[in-house]
């Protein structure tokens, strides 16, 4: 049974994700944030029996070609040509949001108008005739709350009639475009209506529309189907071009929004809209925005912001942290006192709980954060940042619209490389969109924050948010660096122009924020228990095969033996070298011994004779490489490498407690290797987003090589640096 | 033994799983066990619908 095709349209931030949600029950991500649809989404629901398949829309402000949101919403409405467009407009912004609308009228698809938003309108003292409204443009406007789900079901009967019977008598009013456009535009249409030009997808007034505005797309196709009535067209364009160039200094296509802008202003004065307020009151919005985006106080305030969301994480995630590692301890001795000894036994202690276990010990400072981040989105202040930020990352070669790739990617600690990358679909420039996705890869995604609280914790606990907030100061000025290097040798080409909405602040819902949080923080469990664990089980393989050869096994007999036999042997010096002479020190050195013996331990040994150079060892070598997986590996294996080690009493330290006790580590080499993970290659499933966006392995291969080689050069800086001036040693 | 042979399978399934996950990475270009990949809306097209 076929579904009717309704799409959800409107501009950014309207409300169409928290509509598209209400109608069909999915739990997509909301933000205050224009932006957050970049692809389409879809869903189904059974309105009364009637099947509707609803599309939910990029979020843009017209219909234009500029940008992929615009492309993705065109391309859904020409082809796909959905039964109804729901288009959500934004109450409390009518004259913006009014201007798609006009364009759907254009493209001909009967339209509903869900007027959302009104609390906001009335709020800001805003009276809306709705009637009129609908009266004026000939088409149903429901009054929506899209956030409470107020109105939907109106909203949806009205379609769905639509969807089933036609728009009948409703059709919306044609705008007229002057003198200077209008013979033209009638020509035009005429030309195309005789030829079939792309009628099978637009209507002909839209193709001449699109023409007059010398759409690259349309023309190109236009040329492609019809070349020689496509050149008549242009030329058509050209001569009309001339005139207003010469008569207004000006363009069709700023004609063409000028009369769109002047429909919407009459429409609304002839009495649609009504402001109870005087002109020059300032909202709640604005008055906050004096200090918020200020000059100066403005990147205050937001350094202040992050340093108490990161003291808020680490505050309040210690006693939670201790809670799961004792808990993970616990579940160990459990195992090995149920479970004799052997190698099902070693890989679910030291591969399962140590590795897993030692990623998900700090799940709770990952929910802290989470629920920091979702605050700052839904509040509407990352717009807030982005705007503020849009100077910087202009001086560095990058674009406004970088900033919440970065965000997403981890600017903020926490997110995660992948959808960062895809979130750099929003910038319109190539060389600009490359230059973010090859620096996202220096963002504190998720992933790191493991090793960050596993070292800073071990390290740094007097300085737990200073250290974050000094990393992530640190992860954006190397990003912005290597930004502005790329942007002036390989990537050279100018910046273009950065335009963003700002949206009202709002309170987030403590719903909101428990559901955002929550999808998060399981994602994140979920991959420690699924992909993790899988990787953890193989480097446990490679840390413990091929085994001690039997004669290496027969001299570390012997010693216990002479133990056994009396303190004699101590002076025949019969004990491994660097034991204490105990039972157990031997079990550990023989247990180092196999380590270093194993393939993973070849390998760490092997990379040794670079990595020395940063003060690592081979443990953190082996631990690095798994890091390529996904960079939370490297706190599994370096667990996984301790606990093999571990024996006695020793069992149940935590490995931060190890590490800090450990000779080999010191906090100079914690922070080089912090450090190096920030920078080193992404993980590898970043590495195929990045060839899959850039379009070219070659950009993911320059990513592995670049980042690899920074980090090395930052680490050897950090660590050499730091031993020459008695720092952190 | 006994401990010997789960193990294997173990060993086993990870690997198994590993592979399928990484190539679904390469043929899709993201991975929908990332933390993040929920939250931007353009990694999945009506996944979560």
């Amino acid at each position: 049974m076929s579904n009717d095709l309704i799409a959800l349209a409107g501009n950014p931030n309207a409300g169409k994700t928290s509509l598209f949600n209400a109608i069909t029950g999915a739990r997509q991500h909301v933000a205050n944030y224009p932006g957050v649809t970049v692809e389409r989404k879809e869903g189904y629901y059974s309105h009364n029996g009637h099947d509707l398949h609803i599309v939910d829309l990029p979020g843009t402000y017209s219909l234009t070609a500029y940008s992929p949101e615009e492309l993705v919403a065109r391309e859904v409405l020409t082809t796909a040509q959905p039964r109804v467009v729901i288009n959500i407009v934004d109450a409390s912004n009518l004259d913006r949001n009014l201007y798609l609308t006009l364009q759907l009228f254009e493209l001909g698809i009967p339209v509903v108008i869900a007027l959302n938003m009104m609390d906001v309108a009335e709020g800001r003292g805003m009276e809306i005739d709705v009637v009129q409204l609908s009266q004026k443009l000939n088409v149903p406007v429901i009054p929506t709350i899209a956030r409470s789900g107020q109105g939907k079901e109106e909203l949806l009967t009205v379609a769905s009639r639509i969807a089933r019977e036609g728009a009948g008598s409703l059709s919306p009013p044609q705008i007229p475009y002057g003198p200077d456009i209008d013979p033209v535009l009638q020509e035009m249409e005429e030309k195309i209506s005789a030829a079939g030009l792309l009628t099978a997808f637009y209507p002909a007034r839209w193709t001449a529309l699109k023409f007059l505005e010398s759409d690259e797309e349309v023309v190109a196709r236009g040329r492609a189907t019809a070349p020689e009535l496509s050149a008549e067209l242009e030329k058509m364009v050209a001569k009309v071009s001339e005139h207003l160039r010469k008569t207004l200094d000006t363009y069709p296509e700023g004609i063409i929004a000028d009369y769109r802008y002047g429909f919407i202003a009459a429409l609304l004065k002839s009495g649609v809209l009504k402001q109870k307020h005087e002109a020059d009151r300032l909202y709640l919005s604005d008055r906050i925005d004096r200090v918020l985006t200020h000059r100066l106080a403005g990147p205050l305030v937001m350094c202040v912001l992050l340093y108490g969301l990161y003291y808020f994480a680490f505050t309040f995630s210690d006693i939670p942290v201790k809670w799961l590692q004792d808990g993970f301890a616990a579940l160990g001795g459990v195992i090995e006192s149920n479970l004799a000894p052997g190698l099902l036994r070693s890989l679910l202690v030291n591969g399962v709980i140590n590795g897993v276990g030692g990623i998900l010990g700090f799940v709770p400072i990952i929910i802290f954060i989470f629920l920091g981040i979702a605050f700052l989105e839904d509040s509407g202040y990352l717009a807030r940042a982005a705007f503020m930020l849009d100077r910087v990352f202009r001086t560095f070669g990058l674009h406004g619209n970088s900033f919440m790739a970065y965000i997403v990617g981890g600017g903020i600690a926490g997110g995660c490389g992948v959808p960062g990358v895809m979130a750099t679909r929003t910038l319109r420039s190539s060389n600009e969109r490359l230059a973010t996705m090859l620096t996202i890869g220096f963002m504190n995604c998720g992933a790191k924050l493991p090793v960050y609280a596993l070292l800073i914790g071990a390290f740094f606990a007097g300085n737990k948010p200073q250290m974050m907030m000094l990393l992530t100061l640190i992860s954006w000025s190397m990003a912005f660096l290597v930004a502005k290097f790329l942007r002036t040798t390989v990537l050279r080409g100018p910046n273009t122009p950065f335009l963003l909405e700002l949206p009202p602040y709002r309170l987030p819902t403590a719903r909101g924020l428990a559901i955002h949080t929550w999808e998060r923080s399981w994602l994140y469990v979920r991959k420690a228990g699924t992909v993790l664990l899988a990787v953890s089980i193989l480097f446990w393989a490679l840390m413990n095969f091929p085994r001690l050869p039997e004669s290496k096994k027969a001299a570390f007999d012997a010693q216990r033996r002479a133990l056994a036999a009396g303190p004699a042997w101590q002076v025949k010096g019969v004990v491994a070298k660097g034991t204490d002479g105990t039972a157990s020190a031997i079990d550990a050195e023989e247990a180092r011994e196999a380590l270093r013996y194993s393939v993973a331990g070849r390998m760490g040994t092997a990379l040794e004779h670079i990595t020395h150079l940063c003060g690592f060892d081979w443990r953190t070598n082996v631990a690095l490489v798994g890091g390529v997986a996904g960079k939370e590996i490297v706190v599994s294996v370096l667990s996984t490498a301790y606990s093999m080690g571990r024996t006695g009493d020793r069992k149940n330290i935590p490995l931060g407690a190890l590490l800090a006790a450990d000779p080999a580590w010191n906090p100079l080499v914690a922070f080089t290797l912090i450090i190096f993970t920030m920078l080193y290659v992404p993980c590898v499933v970043s590495v195929v987003c990045l060839a899959k966006e850039a379009g070219s392995w070659k950009w993911a291969l320059f990513s592995v090589v670049f980042n690899t080689t920074v980090a090395f050069v930052m680490a050897v800086l950090i660590y050499q640096g730091g031993r020459l001036l008695g720092i952190g040693i | 033994m006994w401990q010997t042979i789960a193990t294997l399978i173990l060993l086993v399934g990870a690997a198994v799983y590993v592979a399928r996950h990484f190539l679904k990475v390469y043929r899709t270009g993201n991975d929908s066990a990332c933390s993040g990949c929920s939250c931007s809306g353009s990694c999945k097209k009506g996944g979560d619908s």
